[in-house]
């Protein structure tokens, strides 16, 4: 039945790290994590971070069976051998001594001495293909017998007697279940049966398979699961059995009395390598660990997988399962850098909420939206200013600044201007109110003449570069040389000296056009580029061309902006801020809020910045301060603002939900009324709003007594006495007042409440409803977590 | 690189589900061995486990949490062809006595199904207390509790037939009033290809795996509005990103790999939600990761939906993060090594811990080996 060629596994049941692999030759090895046996000789790589190194080998020719002794506190492990010639062997492959002395012994059914009789003979003049332990207490042996026959052989009656028999073809490889004494498997040609010994007549399952198997094996570690192998097959398979244990419960149940509780079984397939697979062992105590053998010899220890199964929390992170629930500490989220965990940390710092717009620039910590918060300050502050009048949205852009919507709404006064060093150079620069103001939403505000102030600012920025490019920007050639001179970077020092030697020769142009590309610094890139099209132009009635300025990516939106301002005629200002608009939507570019505003491109532009970025806090935060109701209706302004509510409440930031509430009422729209009132029971008209007796002081202020002397006890409307409470069982209204421990509360499910406090009292000893008859529980419908004991 | 935190749960058996509540702060587990168990975040981030209780007759698949707002409220679903409504009640023992665990009650049976129950979900806030479940002979049902303070009536609203046998499903979280409700549904289906038994349930022959379907409030029905195409081989598992007000809806599919798809709603205001005849998508597969060696099991998205886990055949856990414009890559591999040490590793994806090859695992959630056992009523 077995070839040479036939290739086994057996894992030491007592030596964790050793297993047998048998088939011509008996070998023993040991396995070793990879890194500790890679100054050894030689090994065999079974997976990717262990090894295996040979300990001893030796012939094995004739033996037909082999199994480990399970003894513990043997060294080595002992192995039974089985020849063909019917004789047992026991050896010992260690170099150590066994202590049990037990190696070298044989046994043989002829000519046995009398100290190795067998304890018990059975299935006499049968055959036997196969035996093995029942994992029960008692000593069962259950054998496959005559090709027909499963026996189990009950020990304890040696008269035979104990047998129970099961008649079937698939009688091979029996083997038992390690988690439930009554289990069986075994084997036929195609199908693996699973037996269930008090009801030996049926199996309890017959799986189909599509070819023959040649080994079953149950896993030691995990219940109701069978490993099969079939032959010539590269992968191994999973049968996990289901089953519906408790029948007689599922029988006391009128609806499923009918139902017949068989199992099922989930298959699954595992392939450890690339290799057809001739044998394996389950690893005795290594949950799923599998060794595989191919016919070749080549080893592969394997851990089978289980389905592992994964979730996210709002708060506390990722779980998987490992068998056991696994979990990460806070600093791995941290060092992420994902948005949900800095849009949490960003929560918990009233980001967004501070009652001045640019102090949130600085709990942003992000350039960009830093930018985006001191920008939407500065908007406000010109429009609060009357510096940009007739607004139609309250943070306006500089596209609507512009107007650049309705050509020909304005006309800018082109000024031709002296270029200081090369008097014969007229530039012309343009001015318009409009500009003037879209100038100053680019923070360009110092106007024409008093540059000074801006240089001093970006030249205490250290922004050498940029200060020397906005000075020439304003046609300062002799400021612009004095900052670079100042700049304690060399480099900048060597442009200044490639700046003075300006001049109309094509020499210089072309050595600028080639060198100015190379400079780190884009402001410098753009200086060349602005000089190199001023003296470019050849007569008076050729505009310069100013491309390579206004194209360079890497400036900052407002220095491009208000150079465009300055320098570009109407059409081809409206032109291009038209087009930079519609870029920066398109990309989800933050920076193009200055651009619109809070309008609806800038609602376009802030959604495509969240579907980029993830953001919906920036995005839902921005339209809360700074949207008009009208774009609020906006329904993606809605789901922003829907979405960061439900985020902040999962975190439960209660005290950011609360002010971002107040911020997005506080819209100037929406003062209209009170969001909450008690509504009389039997008129539904409001209790409050008449009595004054929640804010008596803007609307009765003559009365203004302390609110806790008026007595309302009925409904100022019918008459009708209001509900009492029901611990004081005085009328509700009548004490307390505004104050918190007057509220009148009560539970939605009985209906019956109280004031506040009382309540509150009253719960803290019981559960259930002050109401003498009812039984409601209702401090536990939404136990507040500080509730609870 | 990071300790990875161990709780020990104590199931006798595999567990199938792991389900944190809206806050996070709640997490139910659920096993073959018919358990289902409660854990609370103690002050210290530890988990204490609550409740635990027999839940089932058979092996719970799934747990799942009803919003807060409906009270403390858990969904299973076993393969024992039922699905159950639980709500926590307060502790029965006096307070200031010893803390014994809370107790929850089964509010409702839900028996319809003659099939494992595969998945069960509550529905988003929004559209009320609305629970989903679908069964491995591919029905979907869709129960509504019309009074939230009865949890143990629950009205069978929509009956679904979808033919093949269904193994997943995810309701789409959106927020907007401008998507309709919308349920993406996995099927687990063997191809009919494979040389598996000739399997002609599927009839028209395709092997589309991934269905969607909307409700529309004019006809008031669930209508299949797209088959996603791109997913051809049998679903473990799929997800809807939490939305947070974008226009698309990302869907995390865990297939032989994982992909993330994005379905972009076509805004065409001349044609009506309820006429299905035109394309009401643009689905686009974003990114498929075959890092899993051959199978992937579960996804599941982070609060913001800028970062999927995965989980596959090969003992890892994988984290996978949106770069700026969509593009995803992979953050982490966590991989559940036995004594081998080393668990966390914050790198990128080099080193693998197996599959030398491509691996042909395929698990059978749903399916039956054998089918003269199907339990019927």
């Amino acid at each position: 039945m077995m070839s040479a060629a036939k290739l086994d596994a057996i894992w030491s049941p007592i030596h964790y790290n050793r297993f047998i692999v048998w088939g011509s030759d008996i070998t023993l090895y040991e396995v070793s994590q990879l890194k500790d046996i890679e100054r050894k000789s030689s090994y065999v790589k079974i997976s990717n971070i262990s090894g295996a190194t040979v300990l001893t080998s030796q012939s094995a020719v004739g033996v037909r069976c082999a199994d480990a002794c399970c003894i513990p506190g043997q060294q080595d492990p002992l192995l039974a051998l089985g020849h063909a010639s019917g004789r047992v062997a026991l050896v010992n492959l260690g170099q150590n001594p066994d202590p049990l002395s037990l190696a070298g012994r044989a046994f043989d059914n002829s000519s046995a001495p009398d100290q190795q009789r067998p304890l018990a003979e059975m299935g006499l003049s049968e055959t036997a293909q196969n035996v093995n332990w029942t994992y029960s207490s008692a000593r069962m042996l259950i054998a496959s017998m005559n090709s027909k026959h499963i026996k189990i052989f009950d020990l304890r009656d040696l008269s035979n007697k104990g047998v129970s028999v099961a008649t079937t073809k698939y009688c091979y490889g029996v083997c038992g279940d390690p988690f439930n004494e009554w289990q069986l498997a075994s084997r036929g040609d195609n199908v693996l049966c699973v037996w269930d010994t008090r009801a030996f007549e049926r199996p309890l399952l017959s799986l189909p398979q599509h070819k023959p198997l040649s080994k079953i094996l149950w896993c030691p570690t995990r219940r109701n699961l069978i490993c099969s192998l079939q032959r010539d097959a590269t992968s191994l398979r999973l049968h996990d059995i289901q089953l519906i244990h408790n029948t007689q419960i599922a029988g006391q149940n009128p609806n499923e009395s009918e139902v017949s509780n068989g199992p099922i079984v989930l298959e699954r397939d595992v392939c450890p390598g690339s290799h057809v697979l001739s044998g394996f062992s389950w690893h005795p105590t290594h949950q799923a660990r599998v060794l595989a053998v191919s016919p070749s010899g080549a080893l592969l220890d394997y851990t089978v997988s289980e389905r592992v199964t994964v979730s996210w929390g709002a708060t506390a992170g990722l779980v998987w399962t490992d068998g056991a629930l696994k979990t990460l500490p806070e600093t791995f989220y941290a060092n992420l850098h994902d948005i949900s965990y800095t849009m949490k940390r960003r929560a918990q710092t009233e980001y967004g909420l501070k009652h001045d717009l640019w102090q949130n620039a600085d709990l942003a910590n992000d350039e960009q939206l830093s930018a985006l918060w001191h920008f939407l300050a500065l908007s406000k502050s010109l429009v609060e200013d009357g510096c940009i009048k007739n607004s139609t949205w309250r943070h306006p852009g500089v596209r609507w600044v512009l107007r650049a919507d309705t050509a020909g709404g304005y006309r800018s006064e082109g000024v031709p201007s002296l270029l200081p060093d090369l008097p014969n150079r007229r530039i012309t620069i343009y001015r318009s109110a409009e500009r003037t103001r879209a100038m100053q939403l680019c923070n360009w505000g110092w106007g024409w003449e008093n540059v000074g102030a801006g240089l001093e600012r970006a030249e205490a920025d250290g922004q050498w570069g940029r200060a020397a490019a906005v000075a020439a920007f304003h046609l300062r050639l002799r400021t612009a040389l004095d900052i670079l001179s100042r700049a304690p970077d060399p480099q900048m020092r060597m442009v200044a000296l490639a700046v003075a030697g300006l001049s109309e020769e094509r020499v210089w142009r072309e050595t600028a056009a080639t060198a100015a590309p190379s400079l780190p610094d884009p402001y410098l890139r753009a200086l060349f580029a602005f000089l190199s099209a001023i003296v470019a132009t050849a007569s008076h009635h050729h505009q310069p061309d100013y491309d390579a300025v206004l194209n360079e990516k890497e400036m900052r939106l407002e220095d491009r902006v208000a150079f465009a301002c300055i320098f570009l005629g109407d059409e081809r200002l409206a032109e291009y801020v038209r087009r930079l608009t519609d870029d920066h939507v398109h990309r989800g570019a933050l920076a193009g809020v200055l651009l619109t505003g809070s309008s609806p491109e800038g609602v376009s532009l802030l959604q495509r910045w969240l579907e980029t970025t993830g953001d919906v806090q920036t995005a839902a935060l921005v339209a809360a301060r700074t949207f008009t109701p009208d774009l609020i209706k906006d329904s993606r302004v809605l789901t922003w603002i829907d979405s960061y509510r439900s985020l902040v409440d999962s975190w439960r930031l209660w005290w950011a939900r609360c002010s971002f509430d107040t911020w997005l009422a506080g819209t100037p729209a929406n003062h209209d009324a009170r969001q909450v009132c008690i509504a009389c029971g039997y008129c539904g008209k409001t209790v409050a709003a008449a009595s004054g007796l929640t804010r008596p002081a803007r609307h009765l202020p003559r009365l203004a007594p302390p609110a806790a002397k008026m007595k309302i006890s009925a409904c100022p409307h019918c008459r009708k006495p209001l509900p009492r409470c029901a611990v004081c069982a005085l009328h509700m209204g009548t004490a307390g007042g505004g104050e918190f421990p007057g509220w009148f509360t009560w539970c939605v499910a009985c209906r019956h409440g109280g004031h506040a406090t009382h309540l509150l009292n009253w719960f803290r000893e019981h559960t259930e409803c002050p109401v003498s008859s009812c039984s409601c529980r209702c401090i536990s419908m939404d136990p507040p977590p500080s509730a609870q004991p | 690189m990071f300790e990875t935190q161990t709780v020990v749960v104590d199931h006798k058996d595999l567990i199938h589900d792991v389900a944190y509540d809206f806050y996070g702060e709640r997490m139910a587990t659920c096993s073959s061995d018919h358990y289902v168990k409660i854990w609370d975040l103690d002050e210290n981030g530890g988990w204490r486990l609550s409740a635990s209780w027999k839940a089932h007759h058979g092996s719970v698949w799934k747990v799942t949490w009803a919003h807060p707002e409906f009270g403390q409220l858990i969904a299973t679903c076993s393969f024992d062809r039922t699905a159950a409504i639980w709500e926590e009640v307060g502790d029965t023992t006096v307070p200031g006595t010893e803390r014994g665990l809370r107790q929850w009650v089964k509010r409702s049976n839900l028996v319809d199904s003659r099939t494992s129950v595969t998945d069960v979900k509550f529905g988003p806030k929004h559209l009320g207390l609305l629970l989903v479940t679908c069964s491995a002979d591919g029905i979907i049902r869709i129960y509504e509790a019309p009074d939230v303070m009865n949890l143990a009536q629950w009205i069978l609203q929509h009956e679904i037939p979808i033919k093949v046998s269904i193994s997943c499903l995810s309701w789409n979280p959106s927020l907007s009033r401008v998507h309709p409700p919308m349920i993406a549904l996995g099927s687990d289906e063997p191809n009919t290809l494979s040389n598996m038994s000739v399997n002609d349930r599927s009839g028209n022959g395709s092997n589309d795996k991934v269905f969607i379907y909307e409700y529309s409030e004019a006809s008031r029905r669930w209508t299949r509005t797209d088959c996603l195409v791109s997913v051809q081989e049998p679903v473990n598992d799929l997800a809807f990103a939490p939305n947070l007000g974008r226009s698309f809806h990302l869907l995390a599919v865990a297939t032989k790999d994982v992909r993330i798809i994005k379905i972009e709603p076509i805004i065409d205001s001349t044609v009506a939600p309820s006429s299905g005849g035109t394309a009401r998508f643009r689905s686009e597969v974003v990114v498929a990761f075959d890092d899993h060696a051959s199978c992937a099991w579960r996804v599941s998205w982070n609060v913001t939906g800028t970062m999927l886990a995965s989980s596959g055949d090969d003992c890892c856990v994988r984290l996978w993060k949106m770069q700026y414009l969509n593009q995803w890559k992979s953050v982490a591999v966590l991989r559940n090594e036995r004594g081998e040490g080393g668990n966390g590793s914050g790198g990128g994806a080099g080193e693998m811990a197996v599959a030398p090859r491509a691996h042909t695992a395929y698990l059978k959630m749903a399916a039956m080996a054998n089918p003269g056992h199907m339990p019927w009523h």
